[in-house]
Protein backbone atom coordinates (compact mmCIF):
# COMPACT_ATOMS: atom_id res chain seq x y z
CA UNK A 1 0.00 0.00 0.00
CA UNK A 2 1.26 3.51 -1.09
CA UNK A 3 1.79 5.60 2.32
CA UNK A 4 0.96 9.03 3.18
CA UNK A 5 3.24 11.85 2.59
CA UNK A 6 5.20 12.53 5.73
CA UNK A 7 5.61 16.44 5.91
CA UNK A 8 4.56 17.39 8.93
CA UNK A 9 5.88 16.85 12.50
CA UNK A 10 5.15 18.43 15.91
CA UNK A 11 7.79 18.02 18.77
CA UNK A 12 7.32 18.59 22.28
CA UNK A 13 10.50 18.37 24.48
CA UNK A 14 10.90 20.90 27.25
CA UNK A 15 14.76 20.63 27.12
CA UNK A 16 15.97 23.82 24.98
CA UNK A 17 19.21 21.97 23.94
CA UNK A 18 17.30 18.66 23.06
CA UNK A 19 14.83 20.61 20.95
CA UNK A 20 17.69 22.30 19.08
CA UNK A 21 19.61 18.92 18.36
CA UNK A 22 16.06 17.56 17.10
CA UNK A 23 15.12 20.62 14.51
CA UNK A 24 18.79 20.02 13.20
CA UNK A 25 17.89 16.70 12.74
CA UNK A 26 14.31 16.77 11.61
CA UNK A 27 14.54 19.94 9.43
CA UNK A 28 17.88 20.28 7.84
CA UNK A 29 18.75 16.37 7.86
CA UNK A 30 14.52 14.98 7.16
CA UNK A 31 13.38 18.21 5.34
CA UNK A 32 10.83 18.26 7.11
CA UNK A 33 8.13 20.70 8.56
CA UNK A 34 8.45 20.99 12.44
CA UNK A 35 6.86 22.46 15.18
CA UNK A 36 8.20 22.51 18.47
CA UNK A 37 6.74 23.08 21.56
CA UNK A 38 8.20 23.18 25.23
CA UNK A 39 4.47 22.27 27.01
CA UNK A 40 2.22 19.86 26.96
CA UNK A 41 -0.45 22.51 27.10
CA UNK A 42 1.03 24.13 24.53
CA UNK A 43 0.64 21.18 22.02
CA UNK A 44 -2.77 20.83 22.54
CA UNK A 45 -3.40 24.30 21.59
CA UNK A 46 -1.33 24.39 18.48
CA UNK A 47 -3.09 20.82 16.73
CA UNK A 48 -5.82 22.38 15.41
CA UNK A 49 -4.05 25.23 13.21
CA UNK A 50 -1.08 23.07 12.68
CA UNK A 51 -2.13 20.10 12.09
CA UNK A 52 0.46 17.66 12.32
CA UNK A 53 0.67 14.13 10.52
CA UNK A 54 2.84 13.02 13.41
CA UNK A 55 3.61 13.66 16.75
CA UNK A 56 6.71 12.89 18.55
CA UNK A 57 6.73 13.19 23.09
CA UNK A 58 8.80 13.49 25.57
CA UNK A 59 8.00 11.49 28.45
CA UNK A 60 9.57 13.49 31.42
CA UNK A 61 8.21 17.24 31.28
CA UNK A 62 7.15 19.54 33.91
CA UNK A 63 3.56 20.51 34.74
CA UNK A 64 2.29 17.83 31.54
CA UNK A 65 4.02 14.89 31.08
CA UNK A 66 4.29 13.14 27.84
CA UNK A 67 1.56 10.46 28.88
CA UNK A 68 -0.67 13.32 30.47
CA UNK A 69 -0.36 15.34 26.80
CA UNK A 70 -0.78 12.19 24.99
CA UNK A 71 -4.30 11.66 26.48
CA UNK A 72 -4.99 15.25 26.25
CA UNK A 73 -4.32 14.68 22.20
CA UNK A 74 -6.31 11.81 22.11
CA UNK A 75 -9.29 13.63 23.50
CA UNK A 76 -8.94 16.64 20.29
CA UNK A 77 -10.84 16.00 17.27
CA UNK A 78 -7.31 16.62 15.20
CA UNK A 79 -5.42 14.55 16.75
CA UNK A 80 -7.10 11.46 17.56
CA UNK A 81 -5.82 9.17 15.76
CA UNK A 82 -2.63 11.04 14.40
CA UNK A 83 0.49 8.76 14.95
CA UNK A 84 2.64 9.39 18.00
CA UNK A 85 5.90 8.29 19.00
CA UNK A 86 7.27 8.45 22.55
CA UNK A 87 11.16 9.70 22.54
CA UNK A 88 11.98 8.84 25.83
CA UNK A 89 15.70 8.33 28.17
CA UNK A 90 13.27 6.51 30.52
CA UNK A 91 13.83 2.73 29.60
CA UNK A 92 11.86 0.32 32.03
CA UNK A 93 10.18 -2.36 30.75
CA UNK A 94 7.30 -1.89 32.47
CA UNK A 95 7.25 2.18 31.26
CA UNK A 96 7.99 0.94 27.82
CA UNK A 97 4.60 -1.48 27.79
CA UNK A 98 2.60 0.67 29.21
CA UNK A 99 3.04 3.80 26.25
CA UNK A 100 2.50 0.31 23.46
CA UNK A 101 -0.67 -0.39 25.48
CA UNK A 102 -1.91 3.13 24.72
CA UNK A 103 -1.59 2.99 21.35
CA UNK A 104 2.07 4.65 20.89
CA UNK A 105 3.51 3.65 17.19
CA UNK A 106 6.67 3.31 18.33
CA UNK A 107 9.16 4.44 21.54
CA UNK A 108 12.71 5.71 20.33
CA UNK A 109 15.21 6.06 23.01
CA UNK A 110 17.38 8.51 23.97
CA UNK A 111 20.19 9.52 23.38
CA UNK A 112 19.38 9.72 19.49
CA UNK A 113 21.66 9.55 16.55
CA UNK A 114 20.93 13.28 15.33
CA UNK A 115 22.34 12.12 11.86
CA UNK A 116 19.62 9.30 11.82
CA UNK A 117 16.72 10.40 13.74
CA UNK A 118 14.97 11.46 10.97
CA UNK A 119 15.66 8.17 8.82
CA UNK A 120 14.34 6.22 11.66
CA UNK A 121 11.05 8.05 11.89
CA UNK A 122 10.74 7.53 8.23
CA UNK A 123 11.20 3.82 8.49
CA UNK A 124 8.55 3.55 11.53
CA UNK A 125 6.19 6.31 9.32
CA UNK A 126 6.76 4.15 6.28
CA UNK A 127 6.64 0.74 8.57
CA UNK A 128 2.57 2.15 9.44
CA UNK A 129 1.81 1.68 6.18
CA UNK A 130 3.18 -1.10 4.79
CA UNK A 131 1.27 -2.81 7.79
CA UNK A 132 -2.44 -1.84 6.69
CA UNK B 1 19.14 14.42 2.93
CA UNK B 2 18.15 17.64 2.66
CA UNK B 3 21.39 19.39 3.46
CA UNK B 4 24.71 18.71 2.88
CA UNK B 5 26.36 16.72 5.31
CA UNK B 6 29.38 19.29 6.01
CA UNK B 7 26.64 21.92 6.68
CA UNK B 8 24.91 19.63 9.03
CA UNK B 9 27.98 18.44 10.74
CA UNK B 10 28.94 22.13 11.05
CA UNK B 11 25.59 23.61 12.35
CA UNK B 12 26.01 20.56 15.32
CA UNK B 13 29.06 21.80 15.89
CA UNK B 14 27.48 25.48 16.93
CA UNK B 15 25.07 23.61 18.81
CA UNK B 16 27.61 21.84 20.85
CA UNK B 17 29.60 25.42 21.65
CA UNK B 18 26.77 26.54 23.00
CA UNK B 19 25.86 23.68 24.95
CA UNK B 20 29.03 24.22 26.43
CA UNK B 21 28.84 27.83 26.77
CA UNK B 22 25.43 27.32 28.76
CA UNK B 23 26.84 24.34 31.00
CA UNK B 24 28.24 26.61 33.59
CA UNK B 25 24.88 27.56 34.48
CA UNK B 26 23.24 24.82 34.58
CA UNK B 27 26.04 23.43 37.01
CA UNK B 28 25.41 26.43 38.97
CA UNK B 29 21.57 25.71 39.39
CA UNK B 30 22.56 22.41 40.22
CA UNK B 31 24.23 23.72 42.97
CA UNK B 32 21.87 25.82 44.47
CA UNK B 33 19.49 22.82 44.24
CA UNK B 34 22.57 20.27 45.73
CA UNK B 35 22.87 22.78 48.68
CA UNK B 36 19.29 23.43 49.31
CA UNK B 37 18.88 19.53 49.80
CA UNK B 38 22.08 19.20 51.98
CA UNK B 39 21.12 22.16 54.22
CA UNK B 40 17.60 20.48 54.46
CA UNK B 41 18.72 16.84 54.59
CA UNK B 42 15.91 16.24 52.50
CA UNK B 43 13.42 17.93 50.32
CA UNK B 44 10.89 15.69 47.50
CA UNK B 45 10.68 18.91 45.37
CA UNK B 46 14.25 20.04 45.29
CA UNK B 47 15.36 16.24 44.76
CA UNK B 48 12.62 16.22 41.72
CA UNK B 49 14.48 18.77 40.38
CA UNK B 50 18.00 17.86 40.71
CA UNK B 51 17.32 14.76 39.45
CA UNK B 52 15.23 16.28 36.22
CA UNK B 53 18.24 18.47 36.04
CA UNK B 54 20.65 15.57 35.89
CA UNK B 55 18.50 13.28 33.58
CA UNK B 56 18.62 16.03 30.93
CA UNK B 57 22.29 16.89 31.18
CA UNK B 58 22.96 13.34 30.93
CA UNK B 59 20.45 12.49 28.09
CA UNK B 60 21.96 16.13 26.01
CA UNK B 61 25.36 15.16 26.69
CA UNK B 62 25.45 11.90 25.13
CA UNK B 63 23.16 13.16 22.22
CA UNK B 64 26.33 15.42 21.66
CA UNK B 65 28.84 12.59 22.22
CA UNK B 66 29.94 14.14 25.00
CA UNK B 67 30.01 10.45 26.46
CA UNK B 68 32.48 10.83 29.83
CA UNK B 69 30.54 14.22 30.76
CA UNK B 70 26.89 12.36 30.62
CA UNK B 71 28.76 9.28 32.53
CA UNK B 72 29.20 11.68 35.46
CA UNK B 73 25.71 12.99 35.20
CA UNK B 74 24.09 9.47 34.92
CA UNK B 75 26.18 8.66 37.84
CA UNK B 76 24.84 11.58 40.19
CA UNK B 77 21.38 10.81 38.48
CA UNK B 78 21.05 7.53 39.59
CA UNK B 79 22.32 7.44 43.34
CA UNK B 80 19.31 11.02 43.14
CA UNK B 81 16.30 8.26 41.47
CA UNK B 82 17.91 6.09 44.45
CA UNK B 83 17.54 8.23 47.15
CA UNK B 84 13.55 9.58 45.79
CA UNK B 85 12.84 5.80 45.86
CA UNK B 86 14.67 4.74 48.91
CA UNK B 87 15.58 7.62 51.65
CA UNK B 88 13.37 10.03 52.95
CA UNK B 89 16.14 11.79 55.28
CA UNK B 90 19.75 11.83 54.35
CA UNK B 91 22.41 10.32 56.65
CA UNK B 92 25.57 12.20 57.09
CA UNK B 93 27.37 9.13 54.44
CA UNK B 94 24.37 9.99 51.87
CA UNK B 95 25.31 13.67 51.99
CA UNK B 96 28.89 12.77 51.20
CA UNK B 97 27.99 11.09 48.85
CA UNK B 98 25.90 13.75 46.74
CA UNK B 99 28.99 16.06 47.30
CA UNK B 100 31.72 13.61 46.32
CA UNK B 101 29.34 13.01 43.01
CA UNK B 102 28.65 16.49 42.39
CA UNK B 103 32.74 17.25 42.91
CA UNK B 104 33.17 14.24 40.22
CA UNK B 105 29.90 16.40 37.72
CA UNK B 106 32.28 19.49 38.38
CA UNK B 107 35.54 18.27 37.54
CA UNK B 108 34.16 16.45 34.56
CA UNK B 109 32.30 19.57 33.39
CA UNK B 110 35.68 21.91 33.93
CA UNK B 111 37.91 19.84 31.93
CA UNK B 112 35.39 19.17 28.78
CA UNK B 113 35.07 22.91 28.76
CA UNK B 114 38.85 23.39 28.81
CA UNK B 115 39.07 21.35 25.99
CA UNK B 116 36.40 22.07 23.64
CA UNK B 117 36.25 25.72 24.03
CA UNK B 118 40.55 25.79 23.32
Amino acid sequence: MAGRLLHRILYVEDDPDIQEIARLSLVEVGGFSVRICSYGREAVELVPRFKPDLIILDVMMPDMDGISTFKALRELKDTKHTPIIFLTAKVQPDEVKQYYAMGALEVIYKPFDPLTLADSIKQIWNRLFDER
Amino acid sequence: MKDSSQAISKKLRILMTEFAQRLPLRIKGMEINLNALVAKFWDEGIARQLYSELHKLSGTGTSFGFQKLSAKSRKMEEYVAWLLENDKVLDKSQVKKLCSLFRELQRSVDHFRDSWMR
